[in-house]
């Protein structure tokens, strides 16, 4: 049956049923109804009649039914069956006029000013406490930014924040700034990185505009500095940078830092800066742990709007380490999906990851000798007694790790692993893989010397 | 039909029962009341379609029947008849009341016509802790907007959450909300029902409790106190979100005697009538101006003793205005002698705590000068 224009067959119907009814009922009932829905299933016209009231439907059903009934098998040329539904129309609800008054206008405005805000104060929007997932790798870091935005300024100050690349650092501070500025739009907030802090020093300089400068630092409720290791070495810069830090901290102003190590490793800082930042708390972000990543999988998808089973989340997460890879991951699903109208499996997943593994794998292309050998001097353990037969912890867990990176970043076989590892059996390879990735999802040391050894891969 | 009642019982019944009929509604029958006996009782019912009601009597009844008789001449008759026994006996259309001296034929219609109404409470009903809701409609009502352009503000937003229900109301420039506990939990569901059976509800003197009852699937809701039930449609729509605009902080808190609030809002009435229903209260360390003026007649200025309470990081006074109405109206629910105003700006919402009652809370617009 060709779609039918049931506005157009009821009020034909309508037509028709006015003339065998009084005015008064055609007006107080039948005017009160549509035709919702109708429907053909063998050869009989199924029609849903929508009533605006229990009262409109009962009446109609009871009295009206044969009469509209043979109506509209007269109009389909078909048997007809009518069913009955309290279903306001549908205009008649678009009717309601949409212009918000002032009491809740009030939120709008206070939005137009948050944005404004963080457009002027530069923290990134999107950085937010809610976005941000938390584990136990980052539960530190995250109690800390958290108590900082009830009181900033009061509960640690400064707050430095070190990790690696890609593990939440600027978006925790950016988290506090947000969250100052949906408390008050008016608070004076500066997120900016530690190359901006100089080239603003610089340009002061240059401009003889140094005075300006100062006011727009140190007039600050908060300010957020990001890889602040880069100031170190330039000496105008830290020395401006240790006056803005004292004349924020001391008018109670809160000082968050970021950077990708603790203090007391980065060289050329001055000492004065260097116990500054030890006054306040130092916490570090380990990179995501299997359950984090997945965490994030889910958030980042959640962003693009597109739905992931949870297998498949745990194939992404258990795949690629960072979040920033993460997030470019589902970036580029997304595309996949919407543009070649990919249907998300495990198996589509599963290529397109292997896609970006061989690129990676390319990158550390290194010999397994080179991994013996580096794996060997990390430990300070002989390569001898490493392919040995001694299985004494300080040696085995080496042994594993060894086993682990040749399998995962090699890309090597179990059984040749076995082979390499003093002609040891696959299974013992699987054991020593599953083992180290237990550990470093729960252990920060673990954590640490994968880190440390890749550096030197 | 024939049967003998007693006239404070019919009045009653006819009272509530003629507030629902449609006197001008195209179909004659809407605007009868529709008398039916049920074994020793005698149940009237009335509706205009969006709301009816149905309640019941006792009676002596003789002779079953059922019949719809003109609800305003009814319920004239019935309520200026002295007290007593009324007899009623219906032959044909005709309905014959005699009491005392007095005797009466009214012409009646057949009740073949008359709409199916509700008489008893839905699957999944609910008991509702009958002065505490009645507080709550007393306490919502008042701000519920008349504003037919935009209908989900013309009732009361019934938000069931865990053991709690909420009732919301607002015109868009003030919001009331007033929290009750429940004895159990209800599912948790938002229902916007619409003023008029609410008013009806509010009115109810009677000691029972209330019950109350939901179906989706008919758009309806159920109320029952006692042997009386009301039934209305639920307005559609998306009620807006509220709970967005409640201010999570404030920057000055007053405290304020409510009586001697209340006549300072009172006097400054008088001026501020003609000056488009302005007051301007302007806080200051521990004074309260409440100031209207009038470019007509003339200006006054009320100076009361406050406790005023700021946040740390807000110095200065705060001058903010309103109409003077909702001031008004919001000070005359509130039951505790003191009133806890919370500011957050000239162009924030001022926050109205009834010390006493902290379950409820009311908001107004301020109006911007």
């Amino acid at each position: 049956m060709e779609t039918v224009d049931k506005d157009k067959v009821w009020k034909d119907t309508l037509e028709v049923l006015r003339v065998s009814v009084s005015d008064a009922t055609f007006g107080t009932w039948l005017t009160h109804t549509h035709l919702s829905d109708v429907k053909e299933t063998g050869g009989r016209v199924v029609c849903e009649i929508g009533c605006n009231s229990i009262f409109v439907k009962s009446q109609v059903e009871q009295r009206y039914f044969g009469l509209i009934q043979d109506t509209l098998t007269k109009q389909f040329e078909k048997p007809t069956d009518l069913t009955f539904i309290v279903k306001p129309r549908h205009e008649e609800k678009q009717v309601t006029t949409n212009t918000p008054s002032p009491l809740f206008d009030q939120p709008k405005i206070n939005q137009e000013e948050i944005n404004l805000a963080t457009r002027r104060s530069n923290v990134r929007p999107s950085f937010t406490f809610e976005k941000f997932a938390v584990s136990g790798s980052n539960q530190l870091a995250h109690a800390a930014a958290e108590a900082i935005a009830q009181s900033p300024g009061n509960a640690y100050n400064p707050l430095f924040i070190w990790g690696g690349v890609g593990v939440g650092k600027s978006h925790l501070m950016h988290a506090v700034g947000n969250s100052m500025i949906s408390k008050d739009t008016s608070s004076k907030i500066i997120a900016c990185t530690a190359e901006d802090f100089t080239n603003d020093i610089v340009d002061g300089i240059r401009n003889k505009t140094t005075a300006e400068v100062r006011k727009k630092y140190r007039k600050l409720d908060a300010l957020f500095i990001d890889d602040i290791q880069f100031i170190a070495g330039k000496d105008t810069a830290q020395e401006e940078f240790f006056h803005t830090f004292n004349a924020v901290t001391s008018a109670g102003g809160q000082v968050i830092l970021t950077s990708d190590r603790p203090p007391s490793e980065i060289s050329k800082l001055e000492e004065r800066l260097k116990s500054r930042f030890e006054a306040g708390l130092i916490v570090d972000i380990a990179p995501p742990d299997f359950e984090l990543r997945c965490a994030i999988v889910q958030i980042k998808a959640e962003e693009r709007g597109i739905k992931i089973d949870s297998e498949i989340v745990q194939l992404i997460a258990g795949n690629i380490d960072s979040a920033r890879a993460i997030q470019g991951f589902i970036v580029n699903l997304f595309t996949q999906v919407n543009f070649k109208k990919l249907e998300l499996t495990y198996d589509a997943v599963q290529s397109i990851l292997g896609k970006g593994n061989e690129k990676n794998e390319r990158v550390i292309k290194s010999n397994p000798e080179d991994v013996i050998n580096i794996v060997s001097k990390y430990y300070s353990v002989g390569k001898k007694q490493l392919l040995g037969e001694s299985r004494a912890r300080p040696i085995a867990r080496p042994r594993q790790m060894l086993m682990y990176l040749l399998k995962t970043q090699l890309g090597i076989p179990y059984q040749e692993v076995g082979r390499l590892i003093g002609g040891r059996d696959h299974t013992t390879v699987m054991h020593a893989v599953n083992k180290i990735q237990e550990l470093a999802s729960s252990s920060v040391d673990i954590q640490e010397d994968i880190r440390g050894i890749k550096k030197s891969l | 039909m024939k049967l003998t009642v007693l006239q404070e019982n019919l009045k009653n019944a006819v009272t509530i029962t003629s507030h629902f009929i449609s006197p001008k509604a195209q179909l004659p029958i809407l605007g009868n009341i529709l008398i039916k006996t049920d074994k020793s009782k005698l149940i009237l019912s009335s509706t205009n379609l969006e709301t009816s009601v149905s309640t019941s009597i006792g009676a002596k009844v003789e002779k079953e029947g059922e019949i719809t008789v003109p609800g305003r001449i009814f319920s004239d008759v019935i309520s200026n008849l002295s007290s007593g026994t009324i007899e009623i006996e219906v032959e044909k259309e005709q309905i014959k009341i005699t009491s005392g001296t007095f005797k009466s034929n009214i012409l009646g219609v057949n009740s073949s016509d008359f709409p199916i109404i509700p008489n008893s409470i839905g699957k999944n009903s609910l008991t509702l802790p009958k002065n505490k809701f009645l507080e709550g409609l007393n306490k919502t009502l008042f701000a519920v907007s008349t504003d037919e352009t935009r209908p989900v503000l013309t009732g009361i937003l019934f938000v069931f959450k865990g053991k709690n229900l909420h009732l919301v109301s607002t015109d868009g420039f003030r919001l009331s909300q007033k929290t009750i506990k429940l004895e159990k939990e209800f599912e948790d569901q938002k229902i916007i029902v619409p003023k008029t059976i609410l008013l009806e509800i509010s009115k109810l003197g009677s000691s029972d409790d209330i019950s109350f009852s939901f179906s989706k699937k008919d758009n309806q809701i159920v109320f029952v106190s006692g042997e009386t039930v009301f039934s209305s449609r639920v307005i559609e729509g998306e009620y807006p979100d509220f709970e967005k605009i409640l201010p999570k902080s404030s920057v000055l808190n007053v405290l304020i005697d409510k009586e001697d609030f209340e006549k300072a809002v009172k006097l400054a009435s008088v001026f501020s009538r003609d000056a488009g229903n302005i007051l301007k209260l302007s806080i200051d360390k521990n004074t309260l101006k409440v100031i209207a003026e009038s470019s007509t007649s003339g200006n006054q200025e009320t100076n009361l003793e406050v406790k005023v309470e700021k946040k740390s990081e807000f110095d200065g006074g705060v001058e903010i205005s309103f109409n003077y109405r909702f001031i008004e109206e919001v000070l005359r629910v509130i039951s505790s002698d003191d009133i806890l105003i919370e500011f957050g700006g000239p162009n924030t919402p001022g926050k109205f705590i009834d010390n006493k009652d902290t379950d409820f809370l009311h908001l107004i617009m301020p109006i911007k000068t």
